[in-house]
């Protein structure tokens, strides 16, 4: 990201900056809430009950968001015109590289991708931000974000690491309709 | 003649005038009183190709036309051949045709008709402006005792736009026509007197009389492809619909255009198609989704000469088969036959209602004969089937569009309903709608389709059934007209008959079919198809005494009443 | 923010059913479903007022998935039905949605003509470039050399359809390429097609995972159109026959004439019948 970039993305009122966190806790929840769903409709019953247990915890950072934001009048902000890098919320974990047969490890990394990038997101706030408030809040949610990068980091250590074959399916695809 | 009525061939080849000349009788017998009937015949050329025009007037209404004609007017000979089994003349026939067209073919001499020369071309000549088919008119005029002025009111109306000229030259036509015939040796051949009109009467075609029984029952959206002999429907139904705040749409094919009306009637308006055998078949998988989906809409099916392209022309019941038993999967819906020409009003108006009632796809089955034909006719009386639906209320919770109700028929929300939101789906579905592949949902989904269907009440609409005899003679269609008339000349000899013409095909109504059989220890089916679908079908659904004759046939020929009056007096 | 922002009614969540997908997890179509969701939200409709319309593939399972109203149709002919809904019923919202099988196969008849007769509807092509639902066989943009389908092992042999160019001469008035990857540009997209007057064309190059896993590769080689929107349809045709087809963005913008009869009525049913009266 180019310096006039970050200027022409820069945060500088609190209900600008709690519109993109609360968008952004929402959106990963809903993605984590989406992936889960469909794991668990592809009988990856581990991997579903993780992502969803990671939707739950989008959806009380979600609350705190709000909670913080009583009072305050937010803007309407359409999706394709966030201050995100990319054009996405960054705490996405992004569908397309989900496989029905993933592992626990796999989606633990994808998770700590999502969050790795989050915190990024609230880091470049923080630092770019003219407001002290604004920059308050950044610094807070940056390190809750870190926070979880650690925690998943622990939950990581717990699985072992996909096998070489965890995407063989010794069965061909069906065909529903 | 056949008891008080006046059978009448007209032949010429193209630019020759022969269908506004037999329009113009039709309206002018209309207009002095008489009921009528009038069918045609052409070659495959789209201009100047032979045509011939049937007429059959008198002072009782006409719903077939008659096994002879008594008489023929031949603008010329050119091609004449092709309408020879058609125009059936004998001994007590009389011919009209020109001095200077030559001989006249082998099998109208062979036919015994009286044949008279006159000097049609000749006349026409000495015409400033003459026209052979005015001529012809005034011939016809004279021979049946047409009055002038009725006759030169009709002509006026119609060239009228076509400015004075041609207007003078019409009415000398007609005169000198009359003056040929007057001055000529020909046996008349009047027509009886009229009776008193009692209500108006209407000069409609099978197929406007059913684009207005549509649009009765409340259809307000139309989607459709141009086909032979259905596209009469669409012509009268584009500008009428218009008028009453409705639209048709010319599709890019019948793929399009019967998704289209189950798109327009999944938005409420009640919808309809027309076509004809060759649409119909393109049309059948989506048939299916209507009955999955239970949307309702109506098709109607012009029937022509089948398979494939067949005789588009002509008129035959061979579609019947695949309006019963063409749709994939177990597909209960409702399939009617329009047994007249004024029927087809009556049987499109009351599958209207059938389908909105039963939120199921109809299949009307009428004819080339019914559709393109047309006929003087008393005004029909005023029906009360109205499409309706039945719908949930704005607002209402725990919406299921598919509900598993006493009756089968589950309130079906259209879009604009908060809270009746839903997808209509062709998947087999759970009551919500959502896609469900188990035994429970289908089996439940398949009764309650079919139970819909089966414990509606069809009231005596199902079939016309007439007399008590104990010979039975079952029919569909335009075949109703000739058994019709065939049981009058039966009765007349003291034969009694009844008559059992099938409006409702399927649902199949096997306690009503027994109780107007009861006492009947003969059928004859009757019947115009050529592997006797109707007879088969019958055997199907219903009983039948051991003693059944069938007299099928398929097209082009019609069924004629004599031949069916045969059958009976051989059986007697 | 542009003239676009204002408080929806309703969340991009509210428009989703709770029917949980079957897509494959990857499939490009679930961030489709999240484009469509969260446009009908930036438009504020009312559910009941919106109807999604499908064909049949795994694409056109979309409808089910949302909570307006809507039609999982046959094979090929959501955009029939589709266009009797909106003529029968012009208040409403329609959204037709669908597979490139779907769409430019079995169904192209109906796509030349929908283009053509400019009904005011907004199309949805999950581009995939095969048939997913049947077990990844050639779709009309497969190219010629794919051969990992056991209908055609040595490939098609046969040029892929260029669908945008043909919309574009067809006579569709708004035409787009998106990718699932972007769903929130495509949400973008989705919002001004149906803001448009007329026939919009909006192919999404949606990934199939499962029978054209090289697509993940669209990650990287996708990209926004080096154009702006053109309104003039010679250039619009120059720049898409030059293109290689993963260009994204909103590439014309027409002015074409709309198929929208009046649904008024002039007279009463009874004073039609005045035609046959003798
Ligand atoms: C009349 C008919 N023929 C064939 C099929 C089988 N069929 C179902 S989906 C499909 C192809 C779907 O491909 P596409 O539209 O590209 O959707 P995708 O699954 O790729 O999203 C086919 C051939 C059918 N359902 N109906
Ligand atoms: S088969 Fe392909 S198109 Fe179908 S759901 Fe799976 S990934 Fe998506
Ligand atoms: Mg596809």
């Amino acid at each position: 990201m180019t310096d006039d970039v970050k200027d022409a993305n820069r945060i500088d009122s609190v209900e600008l900056f709690l519109a993109h966190a609360l968008t952004l806790e929402n959106e990963a929840a809903d993605g984590y809430q989406e992936i889960g769903d469909s794991m668990a409709v592809h009988n990856n019953p581990e991997v579903a009950g993780l992502f969803l247990q990671m939707c739950k915890y989008g959806r009380m950072h979600a609350d705190e968001v709000r909670e913080l934001a009583t009072g305050l009048d937010l803007p309407h902000i359409p999706p394709w015109e966030y201050s995100w890098e990319d054009g996405e919320s960054p705490e996405s974990a992004s569908m397309d590289k989900m496989h029905y047969m993933m592992q626990p490890a796999q989606a633990l990394a994808l998770a700590m991708k999502a969050e790795r990038q989050a915190h990024a997101f609230y880091a470049g706030v923080a630092a770019s931000t003219a407001n002290p408030r604004v920059r308050e809040l950044a610094q807070q949610f940056a390190a809750e974000e870190s926070e979880h990068v650690r925690l998943l980091g622990e939950w990581i250590a717990k699985y072992p690491p996909a096998d070489d074959n965890w995407d063989y399916d010794p069965d061909p695809p069906a065909m529903p309709e | 003649m056949s008891g008080d009525t006046v059978s009448i061939a007209i032949s010429g080849a193209g630019g020759a005038g022969v269908m506004t000349a037999a329009q113009m009788l039709l309206d002018a017998a209309a207009k002095a009183g008489f009921y009528g009937l009038m069918a045609r015949s052409s070659g495959p050329q789209i201009r100047g190709g032979e045509v011939a025009a049937f007429l059959r007037l008198g002072s009782r209404p006409v719903e077939c036309l008659d096994d002879r004609f008594d008489v023929m007017v031949a603008l010329d000979w050119l091609n004449v051949e092709r309408f020879a089994g058609e125009i059936v003349l004998d001994g007590a026939s009389v011919v009209l045709c020109d001095a200077d067209a030559g001989e006249a073919p082998e099998r109208i001499r062979a036919s015994g008709a009286q044949l008279v020369p006159l000097p049609l071309q000749e006349t026409v000549k000495n015409l400033p402006g003459g026209r052979m088919n005015m001529l012809g008119l005034g011939l016809l005029t004279g021979l049946t005792g047409l009055p002038e002025d009725v006759v030169g009111g009709v002509v006026a109306k119609g060239l009228k736009k076509r400015g004075q000229e041609v207007l003078d030259a019409g009415l000398a036509g007609v005169r000198a026509g009359m003056a040929l015939v007057a001055a000529s040796e020909v046996p008349a051949c009047r027509l009886g007197s009229s009776p008193p009109a009692v209500a108006p009467r209407w000069n409609i075609s099978g197929n406007e009389a059913a684009g207005l029984g549509c649009i009765r029952g409340g259809i307000r959206f139309v989607a459709a492809y141009p086909i032979t002999p259905a596209t009469e429907i669409l012509e009268w139904l584009a500008p009428s619909l218009e008028k009453v705040g409705g639209v048709l749409v010319q599709a890019e094919d019948e793929l399009a255009s019967i998704n289209m009306i189950i798109g327009g009637s999944f938005g409420g308006t009640p919808a309809l198609t027309a076509t004809s055998g060759p649409g119909l078949a393109l049309m059948m998988e989506s048939i299916g989704l209507a009955v999955a989906s239970e949307t309702p809409i109506v098709v109607i099916d012009v029937m022509r000469g089948g398979p494939s392209t067949g005789i588009p022309t002509k008129s035959e019941q061979s579609d019947l088969n695949i309006a019963l038993y063409g749709l994939h999967g177990d597909a209960p819906h409702i399939v009617t036959a329009a047994r007249s020409i004024a029927d087809c009003q009556f049987t499109a108006q009351w599958s209207v209602h059938l389908a909105e009632q039963l939120q199921v796809p109809v299949i009307v089955l009428t004819d080339q004969s019914l559709g393109q034909s047309r006929a003087i006719v008393d005004r029909p009386a005023d029906l009360a089937f109205i499409g309706r639906r039945e719908m949930p209320v704005a607002g209402v919770t725990g919406y299921q569009r598919y509900a598993l109700t006493a009756s089968g028929v589950s309130p079906m929300a259209i879009p604009g309903i908060p809270g009746g939101e839903y997808i209509a789906d062709g998947l087999e579905h759970a009551v919500s709608g959502r896609p469900s592949s188990g035994n429970e949902d289908h089996s439940a989904q398949l009764d309650k389709r079919a139970r819909k269907l089966e414990l509606f009440d069809y009231g005596d609409h199902w079939a016309d059934v007439e007399g008590d005899g104990p010979l039975a003679i079952v029919t569909l269609g335009s075949c109703s007209g000739p058994v019709r008339e065939a049981c009058a000349r039966a009765k007349a000899l003291g034969i009694a008959t009844r008559l059992i013409s099938l409006r409702l095909l399927a649902p199949a109504q096997e306690d009503r079919f027994a109780k107007a059989l009861e006492g009947a220890d003969r059928v004859l089916v009757v019947e115009q198809t050529h592997s006797k679908q109707f007879y088969r079908y019958l055997r199907a659904h219903y009983d039948l005494p051991r003693d059944l004759k069938v007299l099928s046939r398929p097209g082009p020929l019609p069924i004629r009443p004599g031949e069916v009056f045969d059958c009976i007096k051989a059986w007697s | 923010m542009t003239a676009l922002a204002q408080t929806p009614a309703l969340t991009a969540a509210a428009y989703k059913s709770d029917y949980r997908p079957v897509w494959c997890p990857g499939c490009g179509h679930y961030s489709v479903l999240s484009s469509l969701t969260k446009a009908l939200a930036e438009l504020g409709l009312q559910r009941e007022n919106v109807a999604v319309i499908s064909g049949i593939g795994c694409s056109s399972r979309i409808p089910a998935y949302t909570s307006v109203y809507g039609f999982h149709s046959v094979h090929g002919r959501a955009l029939p039905v589709a266009t009797g809904l909106k003529v029968a019923r012009p208040d409403l919202t329609v959204v037709v949605a669908g597979g490139d099988g779907d769409g430019y196969s079995i169904g192209g008849n109906h796509f030349l003509h929908a283009c053509r007769r400019n009904v005011d509807l907004t199309y949805l092509v999950m581009d995939n470039q095969v048939y997913g639902m049947t077990k990844g066989q050639a779709s009309p943009t497969t190219p010629a050399d794919w051969d990992r389908s056991k209908l055609t092992p040595h490939g098609t042999g046969v040029s892929p359809f260029h669908p945008l160019a043909v919309a574009l001469a067809a006579g569709a008035n708004f035409i787009a390429r998106c990718y699932a990857g972007d769903p929130n540009g495509t949400a973008r997209v989705i919002t001004e097609a149906v803001r448009h007057p007329g026939f919009s064309m909006v192919q999404i190059l949606s990934q199939c995972v499962t029978y054209q896993p090289s697509q993940k590769e669209w990650k990287t080689t996708v990209r926004k159109a080096d154009v702006t929107t053109t309104r003039d349809a010679v250039r619009a045709a120059r720049w898409l026959m030059a293109d290689d087809g993963l260009s994204t963005g909103v590439l014309y913008i027409g002015h074409r004439p709309i198929y929208r009869p009046e649904l008024q009525a002039s007279c009463s049913v009874d004073d039609l019948e005045s035609g046959f009266v003798v």
